[in-house]
């Protein structure tokens, strides 16, 4: 079976999700993405991703309750699923072997 | 009609249904302004349609191909109708071809109905059955008007690129529910 491959950008959502825990939804996810990483993805992209990685099986999502501060609408709560953790987990590792013995010149901590 | 109605009526064009309330509370919540608001609207709604163009490239320019193909020939089959007559009156086919032959170019350098064609792109994809029928009568339609009434090619474009988000929209809509 062909390894499930991940873009740059699926893999930050993914990781962002995972970091969020119970409170992973559409604007905290923003939020959380442009605090770590110092850009902020356009809502287009966000939610493209996220349907897409779960049309592929990596996230689930549930709604919350309504809330007046949102028109009454709810939230729709991410989460990883146990073939979205394995699929970051097995990338990120790919990265650090990558890594391993590189001298990044400039950068002190790779 | 409020704005947030309008919004998600706009994103269900693009989007699973299921997804649009969220993403309209999620955009609300955020508070940046009515430019802002609909900017990422905008942005969301051209985000979908693109990944959805963008995952099965070949076979949508196969589809457009034909599209284009079938527009073409219907085009030139309803200016052959619409000079018909006359040439059966004046048994005179000396009038008839330099007329058909006249509507070509007007045909090919219109602007609109190349943009008929790419907004056809999201429809096309997947005609099948009825759907195919109902793309063939309603294209056959809006040229017809165009021809017979002489309503701007703009018109027909605006009117056949609203009848393609309908149509998305109903379709995804349906898959959707069906799945459920």
């Amino acid at each position: 079976m062909q390894p499930i491959t991940l873009g740059e950008f699926e893999q930050v959502v993914l990781l962002t999700i995972l970091r969020l825990g119970d409170a992973a939804y559409g604007v905290s996810i923003r939020k959380e993405i442009a605090v770590h990483t110092d850009r902020e993805p356009s809502p287009g992209a966000l939610y493209t991703t996220l349907d897409r990685l779960e049309e592929r099986g990596l996230v689930t999502s549930s709604l919350g309750d309504p809330t007046p501060q949102r028109g009454g609408r709810a939230k729709r709560f991410f989460k990883v699923s146990a073939k979205g953790v394995e699929a970051v987990a097995r990338v990120q590792r790919g990265y650090r072997r990558l890594l391993q013995g590189v001298i990044l010149p400039g950068v002190s901590h790779a | 009609m409020r704005k947030s109605a309008i919004a998600e009526w706009i994103l269900s064009l693009a989007m699973p249904p299921e997804h649009v309330a969220s993403t309209v509370g999620d955009l609300i919540e955020d508070n940046r302004g009515p430019l802002w608001f609909w900017t990422a609207i905008a942005r969301t709604v051209a985000a979908f349609v693109w990944r959805d163009l963008a995952a099965d490239g070949i076979r949508l320019a196969g589809n457009a191909l034909m599209d284009w193909c079938v527009y073409a020939f219907s085009f030139l089959a309803i200016q052959a109708l619409w000079h018909v007559p006359g040439f059966l009156w004046s048994h005179s086919y000396r009038e008839l071809l330099p007329k058909l032959w006249s509507s070509i170019p007007a045909y090919w350098n219109s602007g609109p109905m190349f943009l008929l064609w790419i907004f056809w792109f999201p429809v096309s994809t997947q005609s099948r059955g009825k759907e195919l029928l109902t793309w063939l009568v309603t294209g056959l339609v809006w040229i017809s008007l165009c021809g017979l009434t002489g309503v701007p090619t703009d018109g027909v474009t605006v009117g056949v690129v609203v009848l393609c988000l309908f149509v998305r929209a109903r379709r995804r809509f349906r898959s959707r529910t069906s799945h459920a």
